[in-house]
């Protein structure tokens, strides 16, 4: 019989041997070979597990504070409240009964004074809104009067042709 | 170690009450604590959660009828204690509860409190990434190694549907941790 060959022909990667013997501790080292360490690095002050039992054991012995019933005075409350009740009864009725006031009981010239002192933020367009046009003459908008005559004169030095403005004039302009 | 069956009722009994407290703190505070730390990350913030956790269960000892055990009652009052904190504080910040919990994950490196290696460091981060099903279930289940029917017992919630959360978290976390 022939002598078989010794050799195998099995290889390892290169360095195999050197690598193992780590590979086999890091997965002893990490749990189930998971890759999640064992311990997971927290601590505690020294001497904390001692000084957490007096801690709790004081917070649990202090005496809570003492409850004084109101069960004693309640005849004397009772009396009292129905007191404070006419009390508020009467003023609230006497408060809304009479004197009651209306938009009408304002001043003229507190209304001017709030709206002059106030913002209130309308624009032109919103006051165009809610007042019609008609209504409006433009010496409410003016401090200083102005009449048709000085509009007209205005418009006459200022304005080329003023027939193309198409102006209805009255009869004392033609 | 007293029988938990007797540490509830010495808790119930006014004169055996203060003793039967003292009790109750040792058993559980570190348990509890590192429970609550997960959650909220900040020392600061688990020492305040885990003192309000505890005198919760101080004045409603009397309402427990011993339908679950002591350990998943006090479990519970911890988790909705330190759940509710990260919603007030973030409502307060005025963030999402998500936003708040990937801001304290990605400020933990100024925390005079954590001394993880960068590993440790992007395993916060990721854990502040999942939904609050699934992050509770995998600290409860990765770390202290809580049965599934324990943790079922704590956050009320079938054995399987654990089982689903804590499969995702992982494959998540895992993904986080290999990416970049």
């Amino acid at each position: 019989m022939k002598k078989l060959p010794k050799n195998t022909g099995f290889k390892t990667p290169e360095g195999y041997f050197d690598q193992v013997a780590d590979r086999i501790l890091d997965r002893v080292k990490n749990k189930e070979g998971t890759g999640i360490p064992e311990k997971d690095g927290f601590t505690i002050p020294e001497g904390y597990m001692e000084k957490v039992q007096k801690e709790v054991l004081s917070k649990v012995t202090t005496p809570e504070t003492r409850v004084i019933s109101f069960r004693a005075y309640r005849k004397h409350l009772l009396v009292a409240a129905s007191i404070a009740a006419v009390f508020v009864l009467v003023i609230g009725l006497q408060w809304n009964g009479a004197n009651s006031i209306t938009f009408d009981d304002l001043a003229n010239a507190d209304i001017e004074t709030y709206f002059e002192t106030r913002d209130i933020g309308f624009t032109s367009y919103e006051i165009a809104e809610v007042i019609p046009v008609t209504a409006i003459d433009i010496n409410e908008f003016m401090e200083t009067g102005v009449n048709d005559e000085n509009i007209m004169d205005y418009l006459e030095d200022s304005i080329d042709d003023l027939e193309e403005l198409n102006i209805e004039l009255d009869e004392e302009y033609q | 170690m007293i029988a938990e069956e007797n540490l509830v009722k010495e808790l119930q009994h006014k004169e055996t009450q203060a003793k039967a407290f003292e009790v109750l703190i040792n058993t559980y505070k570190e348990r509890l604590y590192w429970h609550i730390r997960r959650i909220v990350l900040d020392h600061d913030d688990a020492d305040d959660v885990l003192q309000n956790t505890f005198i919760k269960a101080y004045r409603n000892i009397e309402k427990f009828k011993g339908d679950s055990k002591l350990y998943s009652w006090m479990y519970r009052i911890g988790t909705n204690e330190a759940l509710t904190f990260l919603k007030t504080k973030a409502r307060k910040l005025g963030v999402s509860n998500n936003e708040l919990q990937e801001h304290i994950a990605n400020n933990l490196e100024a925390d005079v409190y954590f001394d993880g290696d960068a590993i440790q460091l992007k395993l916060q981060k990721a854990i502040a990434t999942l939904p609050e099903k699934q992050k509770l279930v995998f600290t409860m289940k990765y770390y202290k190694e809580l049965k599934y029917e324990e943790i079922s017992e704590i956050l009320e919630t079938s054995v399987g549907g654990l089982k689903a959360s804590y499969h995702l978290a992982v494959k998540k976390i895992e993904t986080y941790l290999h990416k970049s």
